[in-house]
């Protein structure tokens, strides 16, 4: 909906998922040139922010506001919205992405401590099956 | 609406995850949950800012209902793509 800026604008404008998609791309790339970063999850990042802004984007085909011929954001039709555009793109969409790092952090996080605390479990069973054997 | 929807989805998928451990292996829920709870926290964000500017964060309409339709299957395929990509051949 990204209803947040429609003032000053002819008709809708929305562009807010532009930036996870961004975001999400460069993710990509970075998983793939560097394998050393799979310790943190990157993947699930990608799949939250990459999936949230393809889904997002179809809201916005739904009502009108991306189009398959350019400039494809119907806002972007008039260069004196262009501003109010990037403005959208850096705000709600800066929030989006910040949000969903957030999640991924505090998902990052739950399982670390979950690691943590299977571990020494572990290592107890190990020891007392040995000595019973 | 499609909100409420997507955080409808987004927490049968988890817990759909988390209860069948073993088909999650095999189907990766665990990506389904993923996409679903990227697009609701979006969709959410967009909702906060919505009701900011003095307008309805949630909307219920024939067309609300429709697009809440749309969007899950849209979360669906992502999913199914995400399987077909990753299928080792």
């Amino acid at each position: 909906m990204c209803t947040f800026l429609k003032i000053g604008v002819h008709g809708e404008n929305m562009a807010c998922f532009i930036t996870p998609l961004t975001i999400g791309l460069i993710l990509v790339i970075i998983r793939k040139l560097w394998r050393s970063v799979e310790k943190y999850r990157l993947d699930i990042l990608i799949y939250l922010m990459l999936g949230g802004a393809l889904v997002l984007a179809v809201e916005h085909i739904w009502h009108g506001e991306l189009v398959p011929w350019p400039p494809f954001l119907t806002a972007m039709q008039n260069p004196e919205d262009i501003p109010v555009v990037i403005n959208e793109i850096t705000r709600v969409g800066g929030t989006m992405t910040l949000a969903v790092t957030g999640a991924w952090l505090l998902l990052l996080g739950f399982t670390r401590r979950l690691q943590v605390k299977i571990t020494p479990l572990k290592q107890l069973t190990t020891t007392l099956s040995t000595k019973g054997a | 609406m499609w909100l409420l929807v997507l955080l409808v989805l987004s927490t049968i998928s988890t817990l759909i995850h988390l209860v069948w451990r073993s088909k999650s292996v095999k189907y990766r829920f665990d990506r389904l949950a993923l996409i679903s709870w990227g697009s609701t926290i979006m969709f959410t964000i967009d909702a906060v800012y919505a009701y900011l500017e003095g307008e309805e964060p949630i909307e219920i309409s024939v067309n609300a209902a429709l697009l809440s339709i749309t969007l899950v299957i849209v979360v669906i395929i992502l999913w199914s793509l995400s399987l077909i990509l990753s299928r080792k051949p």
